[in-house]
């Protein structure tokens, strides 16, 4: 007996009881649909903070000025030693972990462009900064060494302040932005980088050369240190060399900052993928958490078609007789049952991922939620199903092989 | 072609076993056509079980074509019941979510048979037995008689040596059954050894052999006076496997 003949005989026993082949079916429906979307969803999150993590720059490590504490209380900040260039410099040139390190001032002006003003972030910095972010351009150029040094008025702007002061990325090239009273050229404009993972617009900031900010921007405002930095940004030569890195900063700058052996650090390293790694990781368990939960109703819906398939062999042990008695063997039979199962499961599966696919979409359309759905997924949770239905359709079908075919000929 | 020596069976109950049948001894040749009759609770569906490979004996042997068939298990038995035995049963046993068609065909596809082969042999059987305008009709479409005629063609649709069959006219009018144990006849011409359970004495009469069972045991071996005036029926016309039947509609 051929497998198409068996798939014949099956499905033609599911279809002569439609209805309860169908209500067999919900339970692999809803199990599937609800685990498809929760994946869906699931994956959906993780991506975007893959996504988050991956527009910070691989293997940064931020280093900010932090008030000294004694006997665990805070200082005023006054008391704090600031960051300087040095630093940077020392860090980049002496630790053989770190490849790039620059030093940021940042502060928050005005900007204006023709009759449109813009509030945001200006950074000045080094272009290192574009390598550790990893932050292409998407027009223009950036700073050479020489405007760095001069203190060119030039200026870099993210995608946001592009669109909100001249309408394009592309009508911003060449244009003047004017910050206080000195005038600067936008001679670039920085690729989209989206929302950063703690929420703010990582487009919405402009860029400048360090030293360009302090001539034109600070003045004499820093009167305490003029080369205090806000933050150092540095980037460690792989994944596997951010904690020896993190480590050999720390070294580094507590000798520069001469302190001694039981004093605390005037100073913070952090790894701002680290906590979004952790983010990344708490979106995958609860993923998992609400997949695992939906995958209880797939497992109702396999202990429901183990019952109905139970129901179906007392129903038709006559039938099951009459075969042996016609010269079915046992695997016949078995397979006949088994096949019916699965069918049952796979139809479903197909329906749930179907609507799953529905429930996906709405879920993007409605809560405005990331989702993400692989082919992979779809395959898997076809295979699951059919797994479902060899899981929960073998004992039914084996009862059903080893039936007495006198016993069953007997049956009314 | 059927051979039972000493041939026992008992059912086990919570106070022992109960025997069903005891020591049978019994030889049925190819071509014959035998009638077996008792009363209830003689042991006739035990036999019937037996001889069909359908259950296996507690003591003694049973030799199917010359081959101890008294030890193999289920899908060996099975294996046979598909190529050389045919069943036809009082309430004539049909899938009713298959065709008359399907219904035949089914023997064929657990024998392994391939469906160029099978289609052949369907629409000869049915045909055989008037029913070859009606292949794709449901059972349910089908009266009583036409089931049974369904049922007989697929009995010989395997070619079988041996064709069982249990009260295959107790559901059935005198008339209908008349024409039913015609076909039975005419399957018996071929030579196809026929086994029939049965009340009726006329059916009985109708066999060369008449075995009368009481108590699991064979009381009488031989045969009954005929009581049906109609002679058997006229020897075949057409060719091949089938050439033996036809199915005359006017004999009804």
């Amino acid at each position: 007996m051929t497998f198409s003949e068996t798939f014949k005989i099956a499905i033609r026993s599911l279809m002569a009881n439609k209805l309860r082949s169908a209500l067999t079916m919900l339970g692999i429906i809803i199990g599937v649909a609800s685990v498809v979307t929760m994946i869906a969803v699931g994956a959906g999150a993780s991506n975007q903070i893959q996504d988050q993590i991956r527009s910070l720059g691989a293997n940064v490590l931020m280093i900010n000025p932090e008030a000294a504490r004694r006997d665990g209380v805070h200082r005023q900040g006054a008391s704090q030693r600031a960051l300087i260039d040095a630093d940077a410099r020392a860090i980049e040139a002496q630790l053989a972990t770190v490849s790039h390190s620059v030093s940021s001032v940042r502060r928050s002006y005005q900007l204006i462009a023709g009759n449109r003003n813009w509030w945001t972030s200006v950074n000045g910095t080094q272009t290192g900064y574009f390598a550790i972010r990893e932050w292409p351009l998407e027009a223009g150029r950036s700073f050479s060494a020489q405007e760095q040094q001069a203190g060119e008025k030039i200026i870099l702007i993210g995608q946001t302040v592009a669109k909100q002061l001249f309408g394009s990325p592309a009508a911003a090239l060449d244009r003047t932005i004017r910050i206080l009273n000195s005038n600067f050229t936008v001679i670039g404009v920085l690729a989209a980088k989206g929302p950063s993972g703690f929420g703010s617009d990582q487009d919405d900031v402009v860029f400048m050369p360090l030293q360009t900010l302090r001539q034109r921007l600070l003045g004499g405002a820093n009167q305490v240190n003029r080369d205090a930095v806000d933050y150092l940004l540095a980037k460690a030569v792989s994944e596997d060399a951010i904690a020896p890195a993190r480590h050999e900063i720390t070294a580094l700058l507590r000798a520069r900052h001469g302190l001694r052996p039981g004093m605390e650090d005037d100073f913070s390293v952090t790894v701002p993928a680290a906590s979004m790694e952790a983010q990344n990781a708490s979106a995958r368990v609860f993923a998992w958490l609400l997949a695992s939960i939906a995958s209880v109703s797939l497992v109702v819906g396999g202990i429901s078609i183990m019952n109905i398939m139970l129901v179906s062999v007392s129903e038709r042990r006559r039938e099951i007789g009459l075969r042996m008695a016609l010269g079915a063997r046992k695997r016949h039979v078995l397979r006949q049952f088994l096949i019916e199962a699965v069918l049952l499961c796979l139809f479903g599966g197909v329906i749930g991922l179907l609507i799953g696919l529905g429930a996906t979409v709405l879920v993007a359309h409605f809560a405005q939620w990331p989702v993400y759905l692989s082919p992979g997924t779809m395959a898997l949770s076809l295979l699951v199903s059919a797994g479902v239905g060899v899981f929960f359709g073998y004992y039914p079908a084996r009862r059903a092989a080893s039936e007495d075919p006198i016993q069953c000929l007997r049956t009314e | 072609m059927i051979e039972a020596k000493g041939l026992t069976k008992d059912y086990i109950s919570g106070s022992g076993p109960v025997p069903a049948l005891r020591e049978v001894d019994l030889r049925i040749g190819p071509g014959e056509f035998v009638a077996i009759m008792g009363p209830s609770g003689s042991g006739k569906s035990t036999l019937m079980n037996l001889l069909g490979l359908l259950d296996t004996p507690s003591g003694g042997q049973l030799l199917f074509e010359g081959r101890d068939v008294s030890k193999l298990d289920a899908d060996h038995r099975a294996e046979i019941r598909s190529k050389r035995i045919g069943f036809v049963f009082q309430s004539y046993n049909l899938l009713p979510r298959l065709t008359a068609y399907e219904n035949v065909e089914l023997p064929m596809i657990y024998a392994g048979i391939d469906r160029i082969s099978r289609e052949k042999r369907v629409s000869e059987a049915l045909s055989a037995v008037g029913l070859g305008h009606r292949m794709g009709h449901w059972p349910a479409q089908l009266s009583g008689g036409e089931q049974q005629r369904v049922a007989i063609a697929r009995s010989m649709v395997s070619d079988p040596a041996l064709v069982l069959a249990d009260e295959p006219t107790g559901a059935l009018d005198s008339v209908t059954g008349d024409a039913i144990m015609q076909l039975f006849d005419r399957l018996n011409a071929k030579g196809v050894s026929i086994v029939l359970v049965t009340h009726d004495r006329g059916i009985g009469a109708q066999a060369g052999r008449v075995l009368r069972l009481a108590d699991g045991r064979i009381t009488g071996d031989g045969t009954l006076p005929a009581t049906r005036a109609e002679p058997r029926e006229a020897p075949p016309k057409n060719a091949g496997f089938f050439k033996h039947w036809t199915w005359d509609e006017k004999k009804r």
